[in-house]
């Protein structure tokens, strides 16, 4: 099972040479027969639309099965996710094609990944040993809510700790969490991109604005790669058709990331800045187009508060000031703000580069004034205020009194985003402040490795009566369970999704083939879970695409069955508009763009973004700083094992820049040994003109000593070295926080 | 559209828009995926290197595959040795039969372009294991009205499929590589070839005859 050769074509082979059943069982997967063969043999040949669910994207895709196997994954030009994210483009151009990334192209790779979790385990050694029993489905669920419920009566509902990833099944966990009466239910997004959302959300009243990049002439981007960590994969796309048309990229960000560097083959710019202090660039480029009277006043008049304050907070905030933070030239600064601002339409967008810093919010906040400033909002080529749309589920109530939060959400962290603080949940683990909790479900979360600060996440689930993780395959933190219960790869499930385009879309993610070794779905799971501790209620106790069908009745008038039989399994409900803030105003409580922000004020903090610096910072013992980022070939800590993937890219690199390295006496490809004070481990130089001289950093995910054969001792986990603190506002993990100093190994 | 794909190509080429393409890889798993190719082989990849110093930096990318040259070295060879498991069809397409193959590899280094495969997991014809493998535009989905599985996928909307002489016309500055063996994949925005695999990096292959 641990035969690292073994990949998808051995695994055809052997079913087809043995036949399907023989060749099954010698991969260790479950034998088909009964309903399940009749269904295998009624898709004898046939494409299944769904959606991806490789990353977080949910592109469109078409799924090949033959003979009940998937033997091939193309894009789905019915969905716009992977096509274009405006209404017009989306129109325009499906029948081009819609397009797809490498992961997506690998699902397969992880769907018949010998290394996956096929039976519910229990630990029988040491915590984290890796020894397991293998037990039946039904013994496991007995078991894990006999646990809970000891939990439960003996010390409180509220000592479990729920953790789940955020766009697939939340509504039947946040059910469950309210059936059992703990408050703590917690979902991924604090680790990804919520600094953005508050930041957004107490400005223009909309958590994600989404940049209408095709149609624009000038993008001014501030710590996002859309070309390389591409989360929808229509965006390549639609940035390469707006620089065609002539429009200039500018990406400020530490690293020369692939936008920046498509955008300079456009006559664009790569800025290289300093970690954390995108907030001061913005201020002083608000600066210069207030004193130049570069902003656009008719927008500022009619549609803003708080213009008078954000004058006079900028007024000290000058291009010298903001240079000798940012490392940006004085001139650099008074030209790109002046470029912005007299070429529009354009996009200013920032998303995780400034938005994983303790001042991320801020930063977020004052990268939004420019668009203010410019009334570069919801118009075609400027940042649109989507109109989403979605199923409506109805959850178990909760019961009327819950205790109160581990995690801070809305008290300690007073705009925290509603996924929760999972570094304030981590650090209550080892603290007991305000409480400490005594048993973790994980769902889809490798949070061992997703939260910064490896060690601490460790010391923190040793601390813990109960685990139980519900994963694909062993990751660092099922290997640190009490019960790792089988999970599903998308291709097994069935799941609605409301899409981030700018216009209501509503798709199917459905089942291709039936889950590989007979095991239960997450959210069958779940159910099963609520039932054995005696939650007969709604929706435990109806099917999961009842539950579906019913929300989907709710939210947009559709039966399941009907988005089903729709093309692409994709329901459009309308087209994109602009300019909605004229008529409905901004879904702020002044209903206009917030310079100023009185709820922000009224919860005791700075009502504008002036710049905090963030922290952590390099000093004379750790002298650079350590960021981390996304790219094309991989999410997150979970695709490490993808044999195809890490074929293309099978280990991180610590990029250095060539000056730097060369007094270091650091040659490209030489091992090095990167330390703080938290962890010091060897990485693999790569000696790069494409970073920050003050800078170092990796991709985000490797170095797993779980996950599995593949994935276990490739490249270096970056998190070990991050401090690992939650931004006081949004409480986003500081994942971009943290010093190191390198030397040859 | 299906059926107009081959209709109107006498001479199949790929268009490659060099500022499109981001180097992600999308166009090499898609063809892993249509072909199954073997663990540890690629009849597609980027190639990619830096040009200039921080922070004038370029980043240069190249998606490499077989060029379906109209002096394939690589039929010459076999022809030679009087294997003929390396064909052309009328469209120009050089691709390899499985059946004739007897995994001499003698086709492997003669390629200008490192684009010939071995798969050592396949059993050729003498009934022993290993048979080269190439890219072959995906002939048998354009023999469905399918466009090539790269093309389809790519992010960037980098790659364009199409007859040789309308592509030619249709981007009068498009480069070819290695032109005195006269392939079919025309660059466009073409500079210096980067000289690196992106993915080994940084191990030097030269992708230029």
């Amino acid at each position: 099972m641990t035969d690292t050769k073994v990949g998808r074509r051995d695994f055809l082979r052997l079913s087809s040479l043995v036949g399907g059943v023989a060749g099954l069982q010698m991969m260790g997967l479950r034998p088909i027969g009964g309903a399940d063969l009749q269904a295998a043999q009624a898709l004898q040949d046939q494409w299944v639309a769904t959606c991806c669910n490789m990353c977080g994207g949910t592109t469109g895709v078409l799924a090949h099965v033959v003979n009940g196997q998937v033997v091939k994954i193309e894009p789905n030009s019915e969905n716009p996710i992977g096509v274009a994210n405006i209404y017009n483009d989306f129109i325009n151009l499906k029948d081009t094609g819609a397009r797809m990334c490498p992961k997506g192209n690998a699902s397969i790779m992880s769907l018949y990944d010998p290394d996956r979790v096929k039976k519910p385990l229990k630990r029988v050694g040491a915590r984290g040993a890796g020894q397991w029993q293998e037990i039946p489905y039904d013994q496991a669920v007995q078991e894990i809510a006999d646990r809970l419920a000891a939990i439960k009566s003996s010390s409180g509902p509220e000592k479990l700790v729920w953790f789940t990833e955020d766009n697939n099944f939340i509504k039947i966990q946040e059910s469950f969490c309210n059936a059992f009466g703990t408050p703590n239910f917690l979902q991924h997004a604090n680790l990804c991109d919520v600094a953005r959302k508050v930041a957004f959300q107490n400005t223009l009243g909309v958590g994600r604005p989404l940049p209408d990049l095709r149609n624009t002439r000038y993008m001014l981007i501030f710590g996002w790669n859309p070309m390389g960590a591409m989360k929808w994969a229509h965006l390549p796309r639609i940035i390469n058709d707006g620089l065609a048309n002539g429009a200039k990229l500018v990406v400020v960000d530490p690293r020369c990331s692939e936008t920046a560097a498509r955008g300079r083959d456009y006559g664009g710019e790569w800025v290289p800045i300093r970690p954390g202090t995108d907030g001061a660039l913005a201020l002083a480029m608000a600066n210069v187009i207030i004193a130049e009277g570069l902003y656009d006043s008719s927008f500022v008049s009619n549609y803003t508060v708080g213009f008078n304050e954000l004058k006079d907070l900028v007024a000290s905030k000058s291009p010298e000031w903001a240079a000798g933070i940012t490392g940006v030239g004085a001139g650099t600064i008074r030209t790109l703000a002046r470029e912005v601002a007299t070429t529009k339409p354009a996009v200013i967008d920032v998303w995780s580069g400034p938005g994983h810093h303790m001042n991320g919010t801020e930063g977020g906040r004052a990268v939004a004034m420019l668009a203010g400033l410019l009334g570069q909002v919801d118009l075609p080529g400027t940042l649109i205020i989507p109109e989403g749309t979605g199923p409506k589920f109805t959850t178990t109530p909760p019961p009327a009194s819950m205790p109160a939060r581990v995690d801070g959400r809305g008290t300690k962290y007073p705009f925290a985003h509603g996924s929760g603080v999972y570094v304030e949940a981590r650090d209550a683990m080892i603290s007991g402040q305000p409480y400490r909790p005594k048993a973790a479900v994980f769902v889809m979360q490798n949070f061992v490795f997703s939260v910064p600060n490896t060690a601490k996440n460790l010391q923190a689930l040793n601390n813990l009566e109960l685990i139980v993780s519900v994963d694909t395959h062993l990751s660092e933190t099922a290997l640190m369970s009490d019960y790792v219960i089988p999970g599903s790869v998308y291709l097994e499930r069935t799941e609605l999704l409301g899409q981030w385009v700018t216009f209501p879309v509503v798709t199917l993610r459905q089942q291709v083939v039936p889950p590989l070794f007979g095991q239960k779905r997450e959210y069958e799971f779940i159910q099963d879970l609520a039932l054995k501790l005696g939650y007969a209620v709604y929706p435990f106790t109806v099917s999961y695409e009842q539950y579906l069908d019913d929300a989907l009745l709710a939210g947009i008038g559709l039966p399941l069955a009907s988005l089903r039989a729709l093309p692409g399994a994709t329901w459009i409900g309308g087209e994109t508009h602009y300019r909605k803030y004229v008529a409905g105003g901004f879904a702020t409580p002044s209903k206009k763009f917030e310079f100023y922000s009185a709820q922000m004020l009224a919860k005791g903090l700075n009502p504008l973004p002036d710049y905090v610096p963030t922290e952590d910072r390099p000093n004379g013992t750790y002298p650079f700083y350590l960021i981390n980022w996304k790219e094309a070939l991989h999410t997150h800590s979970r695709t490490m094992n993808n044999r195809w993937l890490m074929e293309f890219h099978g280990e991180n690199e610590l990029w250095i820049n060539s000056k730097r390295a060369e007094s270091l006496g650091i040659a490209d490809g030489a091992q090095v040994i990167v330390e703080n004070q938290y962890a010091s481990a060897k990485a693999k130089a790569r000696v790069t003109e494409r970073i920050h001289p003050e800078v170092v950093g990796m991709t985000h995910g490797f170095g797993h000593w779980g996950l599995g054969p593949v994935a276990r001792g490739k490249g270096t986990n970056d998190s070990q070295f991050v401090p690992g603190k939650a931004e006081r506002i949004s409480g986003m993990a500081a994942h971009k926080d943290g010093a190191v100093r390198v030397r040859k190994a | 559209m299906a059926d107009s794909i081959q209709a109107t190509v006498t001479k199949a080429a790929i268009y490659v828009d060099l500022k499109r393409c981001i180097g992600c890889d999308s166009c090499s798993l898609a063809c892993k995926q249509e072909f199954n190719v073997a663990l540890g082989e690629r009849w597609s990849e980027i190639y990619g290197a830096e040009k200039e110093d921080y922070p004038q930096v370029r980043v240069q990318v190249l998606p490499m595959r077989c060029q379906q040259c109209n002096n394939a070295p690589c039929k010459t060879v076999c022809d030679n040795l009087k294997y003929f498991a390396i064909k052309r069809r009328p469209d120009g397409i050089v691709y390899v039969d499985p059946a004739l193959c007897v995994g001499c590899q003698k086709c492997i280094p003669v390629c200008p372009y490192k684009s010939m495969s071995f798969n050592t997991q396949k059993t050729n014809k003498l009934g022993k294991l290993g048979v080269a493998e190439k890219c072959n535009f995906c002939m048998q989905r354009l023999d469905k009205g399918l466009l090539p599985a790269c093309v389809v996928t790519c992010l960037g909307v980098t790659l364009e499929y199409g007859d040789f002489n309308a592509l030619r016309a249709k981007y009068p500055e498009a480069q070819q590589m290695g032109s005195s063996v006269g392939p079919r994949v025309l660059y466009g925005h073409m500079g210096d070839e980067p000289e690196h695999r992106t993915a080994g990096y940084p191990d030097a292959v030269p992708c230029h005859d």
